[in-house]
């Protein structure tokens, strides 16, 4: 187990590597100059220049792309417009000159809006899908199943930036059925940050829950004729208990590891739900600073999207090895 | 099983043609929309609202209810501009399923030929490969073509030119393929590593067939299942993403119709006009969910071990 | 098989599409011509006039029905790019900062019409010697937020630091007049700023409240430039280099106690201030709360809905987002928080790169094809402005109305065939270039598109991201023909506008229309001279008239600004220089 941890780690490190090297090739390529935009939009070409060069944009890319990575192990100085140095302790994400504050600064202050999104609309997926998607398969072929399934494929076939649109017109400013979509930190309020995140928690949930419906249904309809579990019913075991004493467990490898992808996602690409509902997380943070041609931020958050999806992708992993030993040799 | 029974089994499943019914019929539609809206009498691009009076208020609000619709605009008119809502929407669909099936004809190509050669060749390839869809799975596809475009702009169109269309649709049906190769691409692999060790691919290596007749005459003739069934979905997918793109301001640009740009422009007038954001949702809507629902009924059709 | 999959219930899903189509049902706009709308009505703009020392006297005048006390919440969606009182060059900025910064001039609002008066000074300043002595004597009683009084030496030090590296962002005037040089690289040279050439000597202080400023040629504008954030004192000893543009330190009504970059900024009163020194700034309430981060749609919402802290929350940066425009409109509890006037001395202009499109008739054929009123039109009809036919804003000094080609809104193609017919040289294509901020920004272009196309002309549209646009087409070889912009001269007098843009020996970032013409060239030589304000302003609208007769920029709106306000907000007014909410007179009515 501890070389296999040891395995899949060195592999997560390496592919964030090459993405923080693809990430800074791109879009250092993009046409914007960030000093221009520090240096604001009367500075001559000579003023630019002086920006560029106390910003160290005038180094080659390689130097900076070394520099970078290094800020990120050891942490680094950074030089401000007018060359006052800024340290950036590790895991240093560069300074955007746009924001006038490290690039991990600005992600952890809206990371909260992020998770809790992610996690509430989690919590609904995982209930919804796995919910519906075993009361699909214990009830396979009856109404509760077609139903289950249609309203499931709906979801995943309707648009967030449709549907949330709507539903904000028809349920909070036409009805006030809902509360206005807005982020309360949970330690300030509870009860309002879980009501002022109902919409777009239900929202994604019902949006995202059909793949994790239709997978569990399968899994379980599979494993329901899998020798052990006939067995635990020949042997008088009730029906739900054999199920899911037996089938659940059975099933469980794939779902951890769509789990394990949704929470990436969930985590790293929440730019259209946040956009959609106003909500100031990392996703319309990554929006802006592609629109604003804020590149040490771009850069930050794709590493930081690629990270969560790598990191959960890895944990699901390692669950899915605990609980399947064989995997571990494949 | 072979392809004629797999016809008779989709063609039992009455849900499976109903929607293979609707898609065809969107395609249809992208196919003779010169024609339809020829015969309907308006354009896609004309400013109807601002070249005639009456339609749009000074604020650009379409003056009669429900978006503008009226004899003359069947599903209204555009806010701002006044362009034919229908004819926008006909256009549309060609916008979409251009580049929808462009990219998925490459991520078919692309995931055959590396799905099949990694699955087969396997050893330092594999780790390569494996590691290349690690490292493409991983990146935010949305957050790199909110960027590129800008890229593309600078380094391939001249200044003083506006980017040609067929840039613009190359542009985003390569990115489209760039990533959306990769589960193919795995899932074929894991098949054809299966198939390799089985026994007539072993009986066909034992006789000296060469690796070409292995690949194309034993390999190949087994993966079209799990394709068919990927590039099913992959359409749906592609036409939402690029909706999305063109609902965050990038993808394709003004005056090619665009279903996500309306969709985008429709949910700034939301609550003022509210019809003119529910044509191209609710069609784009219908639309995935036909193709989803196809998909489904092509993998029930493909695949004999199906539970029901 | 089964009859039947779960795919089946594909039925229930389209019943809900059905019904969503269903629901849809609006009404449409209506013919309401909009006579009675909250936008902002044309002839409202002010110029400021130069108040008296006795203007300058302190406390200013008392709002009708304004209370003290309470918590105001200002929602901005984003936060400042600068506090830094030498780097902030906006409008919004100028006008919000004056919570905390005073300058030695500032504009006094009184029934929305601006005065120049003196802030820190006693007066707008005297000049002598032909305009290149210009000497201010500060109030007593004015203090920093610990208690330590301004001096005069603390706003020459403010004044050097816009030489400094790093001060790129803010205007370049000071250095510039003080130095007699052309552009900041140049001046910079000669002075380097207090840390790198210590004391500057253009500046004089006598004494701890005199201040007298020597220029190697004559300035006239001295008295507005004394109102920009540039001249603001700051003191040496709290001067934190880039973290001052992060916490400035406070001579206004309020202190920041905290800003939290990106989230929040919270202000609380300065018990060192004192109204009697103050002719411009009302401090209602007891703490300022501002609040970054959440987009201009969400913080409307609860603004006119009085969801949750709505009611107290104002705005001076979101605008009444277009989502909303009609609900607003159609009701009138609504319609009364908005908050509507002109913007400031902005307007929005077709600008004509002059070195591209060399022949006048072609300019004059631009001029009639352009479909003002479509383009005005999907950006909000009178929420955009009002139509303009002259370059300067009705809200600058000695403005005067003038039409050299006058031409229905919706322009006049014949008149613009006829005149390119007469052009030397066929055009045939032209590029237009333009910052997209929104989708509206890709329909103008489609609606020029469509103009030009009716004359011949293929316009190629070319969307730019507006972090980039003026790097893209303010140079010397970028091959854009037109270009769409919002601009304000610097302060409301015509000074800023022709010599700072059609002066030819400009750059491209000044003169990006790449105007070049001896004659006005000579013409604002000579009045770059004139000493005398009012004189150098008439003289300038003149030239400017004589300017336009060539066409080499198409006026198109005075824009004007909607924002909104909660409904326990008082004193919301646009102000008539800055273009936004005025912070400064707010009150709450349940303090």
């Amino acid at each position: 187990m501890t070389r296999y941890l040891v395995t899949r780690a060195a592999q997560a490190v390496a592919v964030l590597l090459a993405i923080t090297a693809l990430a800074f090739a791109l879009f250092y390529a993009a046409p914007s100059d960030p000093a221009l935009i520090a240096c604001g939009p009367k500075c001559d070409t000579a003023q630019v220049d002086a920006v560029r060069a106390s910003m160290g944009l005038d180094q080659p890319l390689l130097s900076q792309f070394l520099d970078y990575v290094g800020g990120l192990v050891t942490g680094r100085i950074i030089a401000d417009v007018d060359g006052t140095p800024i340290p950036c302790p590790a895991p240093c994400l560069g300074y955007s000159y746009t924001l006038h504050q490290p690039v991990l600064a600005a992600i952890t202050d809206r990371l909260p809006v992020t998770v809790s999104l992610a996690a509430g609309a989690l919590t609904v997926i995982v209930v919804l899908g796995v919910g519906s998607g075993l009361a699909a398969a214990l009830r396979r072929g009856r109404a509760t199943d077609r139903l289950l399934s249609g309203f499931g494929l709906l979801g995943a076939s309707v648009q967030i930036y449709f549907l949330g649109y709507v539903l904000q017109l028809l349920l909070v400013y036409s009805t006030g059925l809902f509360p206005l979509p807005r982020y309360v930190p949970f330690a300030a309020h509870p009860a309002q940050w879980a009501l002022g995140l109902l919409l777009p928690w239900l929202v994604l949930g019902f949006v995202n829950a059909a793949v994790f419906a239709r997978l569990t249904r399968s899994q379980m309809l599979e494993t329901m004729h899998h020798g052990y579990v006939r067995t635990a019913r020949a042997k008088g075991l009730g029906t739900l208990r054999a199920h899911l004493k037996y089938t659940a467990r059975g099933a469980a490898g794939p779902l951890v590891q769509l789990l394990g992808l949704e929470v990436g996602a969930l985590l790293g690409g929440a730019f259209i739900t946040e956009t959609v509902f106003g909500l100031g997380g990392v996703g319309k943070l990554a929006v802006d600073a592609v629109n604003g041609n804020d590149l040490p931020t771009v850069v930050g958050t794709v590493l930081l999207a690629a990270f969560f999806v790598v990191v959960s992708v890895a944990v699901a992993d390692v669950v899915v090895a605990w609980l399947d030993p064989r995997v571990r040799l494949a | 099983m072979a392809a004629v029974s797999v016809a008779q089994v989709f063609r039992r499943d009455r849900v499976g043609i109903v929607s293979l019914a609707v898609v065809g019929f969107f395609a249809l539609l992208a196919v003779a929309a010169p024609l339809i809206t020829a015969l309907y009498g308006k354009n896609p691009t004309e400013h109807y609202g601002q070249n005639g009076t009456g339609l749009l208020s000074p604020e650009g609000l379409p003056m009669l209810p429900n978006g503008g619709i009226s004899a003359e605009h069947w599903f209204g008119i555009e806010p701002g501009l006044g362009r034919d809502v229908l004819a926008q929407l006909l256009y549309g669909i060609r916008t979409s399923l251009l580049i929808a099936f462009a990219s998925t004809a490459v991520v078919a190509v692309a995931g055959v030929v590396f799905g099949v050669a990694v699955g087969y060749l396997g050893g330092l390839l594999d780790r390569a490969f494996t590691f290349v869809c690690d490292v493409l799975l991983a990146f935010p596809a949305l957050l790199l073509l909110l960027t590129l475009g800008p890229v593309v702009q600078t380094r391939f169109v001249g200044p003083d030119e506006s980017e040609p269309a067929w840039m613009q649709f190359t542009v985003l049906i390569l990115v489209f393929s760039a990533f959306g190769w990769v589960p193919l691409a795995m899932v074929l692999r894991t098949v054809v590593r299966s198939l390799r060790e089985r026994e007539f691919v072993e009986a066909a290596r034992a006789l000296g067939a060469s690796r070409r007749h292995i690949v194309f005459r034993e390999l190949l003739p087994n993966v079209w299942a799990p394709v068919l069934v990927h590039i099913t979905l992959a359409v749906p997918a592609i036409v939402t993403t690029e909706a999305a793109l063109s609902f965050l301001g990038v993808g394709i640009n003004e005056p090619i119709p665009d279903w996500g740009r309306m969709i985008s422009r429709g949910a700034e007038v939301f609550y003022d006009d509210p019809t003119y954001m529910v044509f191209p949702g609710a069609s784009l809507l219908v639309f995935v969910l036909a193709f989803n629902l196809l998909g489904d009924a092509v993998r029930d059709a493909l695949d004999p071990h199906t539970v029901r | 098989m089964p009859g039947f999959t779960p795919r089946a219930a594909a039925v229930p899903a389209l019943a809900t599409v059905a019904a969503l189509l269903l629901c849809s049902c609006s009404a449409g706009a209506g013919t309401d011509t909009g006579e009675n709308s909250t936008a902002a009505k044309s002839g409202r703009r002010l110029t400021a006039t130069l108040g008296t020392a006795e203007d300058s006297q302190g406390p200013a005048p008392k709002i009708p029905g304004a209370r003290e006390g309470g918590t105001l919440t200002i929602a901005n969606p984003v936060d400042y790019t600068h506090l830094d009182p030498q780097k902030i060059y906006a409008g919004e900025a100028y006008s919000t900062s004056l919570l905390w910064g005073r300058q030695l001039t500032q504009y006094q609002i009184v029934d929305g019409r601006p005065r120049l008066v003196g802030d820190l000074a006693t007066d707008t300043g005297t000049s002598s010697d032909g305009g290149r002595t210009w000497t201010y004597r500060l109030k007593d009683g004015i203090a920093w937020e610990d208690g330590k009084p301004v001096t005069a030496q603390q706003v020459k030090y403010g004044i050097e630091r816009t030489f400094a590296p790093g001060f790129e962002a803010g205007p370049t005037y000071w250095p510039e007049w003080l130095t007699g040089s052309r552009d900041r690289t140049e001046a910079v040279k000669k002075y380097g700023g207090p840390q790198q050439d210590g004391d500057l000597k253009a500046i004089e202080t006598p004494d701890d409240k005199t201040i007298v400023f020597h220029f190697p040629e004559p300035q006239s504008d001295v008295p507005y430039m004394a109102a920009q954030s540039s001249s603001s004192p700051v003191r040496p000893d709290k001067d934190t280099g880039t973290g001052y543009d992060v916490r400035p330190f406070a001579t206004g009504p309020y202190r920041i106690v905290e800003h939290k970059q990106n989230k929040s900024l919270t202000l609380e009163r300065n018990p060192h201030w004192k109204p009697a020194t103050d002719p411009i700034r009302h401090a209602y309430p007891n703490r300022i709360e501002f609040a970054f981060g959440k987009a201009a749609l969400n913080t409307a919402q609860e603004v006119f809905n009085g969801q949750g802290s709505g009611p107290t929350t104002v705005t001076t940066k979101s605008t009444l987002p277009p989502e909303l425009i009609s609900t607003v409109e159609r009701d009138p509890v609504k319609r009364t928080l908005a908050v509507s006037g002109s913007q400031g001395a902005y307007t929005s202009d077709l600008y004509i790169k002059n070195d591209r499109v060399t022949d006048p008739e072609v300019r004059k054929a631009i001029h009639y094809v352009f479909p003002r009123q479509q383009a005005r039109q999907v950006l909000g009809g009178q929420y955009a402005g009002d139509f303009a036919t002259t370059l300067s804003s009705p809200a600058v000094v000695g403005w005067k109305k003038y039409d050299p080609y006058p031409v229905a809104p919706t322009g006049d193609i014949a008149k613009a065939r006829e005149h390119l017919a007469k052009a030397e040289t066929k055009v045939t294509k032209l590029t237009y270039a333009y910052p997209v901020y929104s989708p509206q920004d890709d329909q103008v272009a489609q609606v020029l598109a469509d103009a030009f196309a009716k004359i011949g002309i293929e316009l190629v549209v070319k969307g730019l991201q507006p972090a980039a646009f003026n790097a893209r087409v303010f140079r010397n070889d970028a091959p854009y023909d037109l270009w769409l912009s919002t601009n304000s001269v610097d302060w409301p007098t015509p000074s800023t506008l022709l010599p700072d843009s059609f002066e030819s020996h400009l750059d491209p970032l000044s003169n990006s229309i790449r105007y070049a013409n001896p004659r006005v060239d000579a013409e604002l030589a000579r009045i770059a001279k004139i000493g005398d304000a009012r004189k150098k302003a008439a003289e300038l609208i003149d030239l400017e008239q004589t300017v336009m007769k060539d066409v080499p920029v198409v006026p198109f709106l005075y824009t004007s600004v909607t924002q909104f306000r909660g409904k326990d907000v008082g004193g919301a007014a646009i102000h008539p220089i800055y273009g936004a909410t005025a912070a400064v007179d707010l009150y709450l009515k349940n303090a």
